[in-house]
């Protein structure tokens, strides 16, 4: 029997939560403005739109026509990318929060690193006290879950989350099935979890799916081997159906309604991709094999761990295979399971034809369950110390030696990686990187002015900015935006598409009437305050102005923001 | 002991939430509320069945995150408003408790 969480550790969770919240929450409170990348503002608008329509669609807004116009051929145009659970809940943070952004901002950072819990839970359960505290402590600081929260797509780091109490739950069906008592209200759990991920993001499912497989593979050779097969056929005994009929009913209940918002989705062009099979002989993704996609900081272990805890890694490895011949024999088998899980997850690419890119997002989740190994190692070392001190110590003296010994690691842990993803959350989108004031009374400007089915240009801010921010302005103003440096564009085929998609799919999609241009010198006019040579740019962006427009009415002309109506204009 | 119990809590409670306040200001304690709030009808669901406080806690957060929504979405499509949906999902989980605490009782007895 493991134990269960008393009231020390929830001082422990609780204080642990504060420290992340501390650290997590200093981007959203550096600025004021929304801030990450495309996907950022993509969610945002889809939840911004729930709240300011008051009422949540089962498309995407009108104004990601451009973006997600035929993406799913079953469900026909704006069908959504995800279900709507997480624009929901970003949804519910607005329109409860009081804010737009900082509320949402501490809400992402909070559900990106909640994971402790589930670590903690299975931990002290699986372990002990000094393994939960030392391991939960480590996944607080994880570069991976921290960059991708930052990045803004956080939906995908809510679904992993899910998979320590996805891990625990199941454990808890294997110890109840090998002691002969009642699995099922841990089974059923299991399952509510997985679920949760199936409506979160999918990818969380086809991890859980993996290390439950992986897991059970090492349990069904054990009870083999310990001739305790019996066991299993107890899963499946009679008096189990009604439980089984009615667990089904309620995942159909949950996964039918928008199975084909995954599942009827155009298979991603990913073209002929070579499978390096050399990799099976790696832990890690190259960096080159994602570039583009990842940077190498993102891959690194070194990153992720630091260079002085990874030897614990294998110390905890090798320690638990040792431990396979002791008492809590299943624990550590249970663990090692996990770590075959992930080996095969993060070559998903090779085993089941995952895309690489998405096997490399999938390296968050691998923090959770290599901390568990790290503090295993730690957690060896501490009890060397911890016997070697009882030579000369008394019993009581020598327990504090050992929460001592966990204070001093865990001190180790914010040093090593704590400390500098606080300064990585210091210096995490500079004002130029965020939309400012201009640009959002801008975009307001636009949701109050300009009709829906209308086209709206941007030539706007420094290149490795635009997308973003264009992303921004059709997430606040709820238009559909195009970003082009070259604007011959023709509205007709847009049109055409639209008026075939209205024609096969008996839907209502309003045609292109009308087209804007917004010229943004707000960005570039602060750049040319620091630094000269930016004032060239402006220069020949108010050149540009001149020559198309110097006749045009302007209608909008505030902060360095110009809008100009452009309809049945040829321009370049 | 129940009442030591409900007291830890209680304590714990207020201790995070005024250090939420203390570290993200109104926001992050706002969050942290809102977050509590939501887990809430499922910890009373949850606080029906046999589990341990521990797991009631963090059970109740998690599947708040996905199931919270999970209501509010399918009840708007039938009611239309947001506003609206997200008042009757409230309600309607804080009943599911009741319910449940009522039948939890009646066979238990």
């Amino acid at each position: 029997m493991g134990k269960e969480l008393d009231k020390y550790d929830a001082i422990v969770l609780g204080i642990f939560f504060l420290i992340a919240l501390q650290i997590w929450a200093i981007p959203s409170l550096t600025s004021p403005y929304l801030f990450g990348e495309g996907d950022s503002y993509w969610h945002y608008g889809q939840s911004d739109y729930i709240v300011e329509s008051n009422h949540i669609d089962k498309t995407m807004p009108y104004s990601y026509i451009n973006k997600a116009f035929l993406w799913n051929p079953v469900l026909g145009p704006l069908a959504r990318e995800y279900p709507a659970m997480n624009h929901v809940n970003y949804a519910n943070i607005i329109f409860l929060g009081g804010d737009k952004f900082v509320p949402l901002g501490i809400f992402k950072a909070i559900s990106s690193f909640i994971v402790f819990l589930g670590v903690y839970l299975i931990c002290k359960y699986l372990f002990s006290q000094a393994v939960a505290i030392i391991a939960s402590f480590g996944v607080l600081f994880s570069n991976r879950s921290f960059s991708t929260f930052l990045f803004g797509q956080q939906p995908t780091t809510i679904s992993f989350v899910f998979v320590p109490l996805v891990l625990y739950c199941f454990y808890r069906v294997i110890e109840s099935v090998s002691k002969g008592e009642d699995f099922r209200k841990y089974l059923f759990m299991m399952f509510a979890f997985i679920l949760a991920q199936f409506l979160l993001h999918v990818q969380g499912v086809f991890i859980s799916a993996l290390l439950i497989i992986s897991i059970s593979i090492l349990f069904v050779i054990k009870f083999l081997i310990n001739k305790r097969a019996y066991l299993l056929k107890k899963i499946f005994s009679k008096n189990k159906i009604l439980f089984y009929i009615c667990t089904i009913f309620v995942i159909l209940v949950v996964v039918l309604p928008v199975f084909n918002i995954y599942f009827g989705h155009a298979s991603e062009e990913t073209g002929q991709v070579k499978k390096d099979f050399s990799r099976i002989f790696q832990w890690n993704i190259a960096p080159e094999l994602v570039a583009g996609n990842y940077s190498p900081d993102f891959l690194s272990a070194r990153s992720e761990y630091s260079l002085f805890f990874i030897p614990f890694i294998f110390l905890g490895v090798i320690f638990s295979l040792f431990k396979l011949r002791s008492e809590k024999s299943e624990n550590y088998l249970f663990v090692l399971g996990s770590l075959l899980g992930t080996y095969i997850i993060l070559h998903s690419d090779l085993f089941v034809g995952n895309v690489l890119s998405r096997t490399a997002r999938m390296q968050i989740f691998e923090a959770y369950i290599l901390w568990i190994f790290i503090a295993l190692g730690i957690y060896f070392i501490i009890s060397l110390l911890i016997s070697f001190s009882k030579s000369f110590l008394e019993k009581e003296k020598s327990q504090y030696v050992k929460y001592i010994l966990i204070l001093a690691v865990l001190i180790l842990i914010y040093l090593h990686i704590g400390d500098t993803m606080k300064i990585n959350a210091e210096n995490a989108y500079s004002p130029i990187l965020r939309v400012n004031a201009p640009q959002i009374e801008a975009s307001e400007w636009i949701k109050q002015n300009i009709p829906m089915e209308s086209a709206i240009f941007t030539k706007i801010t420094p290149s490795y900015a635009i997308y973003s921010k264009a992303r921004f302005i059709r997430a606040i103003a709820h238009r559909p935006i195009y970003v082009s440096s070259n604007i011959s564009f023709d509205i007709k085929d847009f049109n055409k598409q639209y008026s075939d998609a209205n024609k096969k799919y008996n839907t209502n999609l309003p045609l292109i009437t009308n087209s804007y241009l917004l010229l943004d010198y707000s960005d570039y006019k602060v750049l040319a305050i620091q630094d000269s040579s930016y004032q060239q740019i402006v220069t020949s962006m108010e050149d540009y102005e001149k020559h198309y427009f110097s006749d045009k009415k302007l209608l909008y002309n505030k902060d360095n923001i110009v809008i100009y109506n452009i309809t049945g204009m040829e321009i370049y | 002991m129940e009442q030591t119990k409900t007291f830890y809590i209680i304590i714990t409670s207020i201790l995070l939430l005024a250090g939420s306040f203390f570290v993200s200001g109104a926001y992050g304690l706002k969050v942290v509320l809102i977050l509590a709030s939501f887990a809430l009808p499922f910890y009373f669901i949850m606080d029906s069945f046999d589990f341990n406080q521990g797991e009631k806690i963090i059970f109740s957060i998690f599947l708040s995150l996905a199931f919270f929504s999970f209501f509010v979405y399918w009840i708007n499509q039938f009611v239309y408003s947001y506003k609206l949906s997200l008042m009757f999902t409230y309600l309607l989980l804080i009943s599911a408790a009741i319910v449940t605490k009522i039948l939890h009782k009646k066979f238990k007895k």
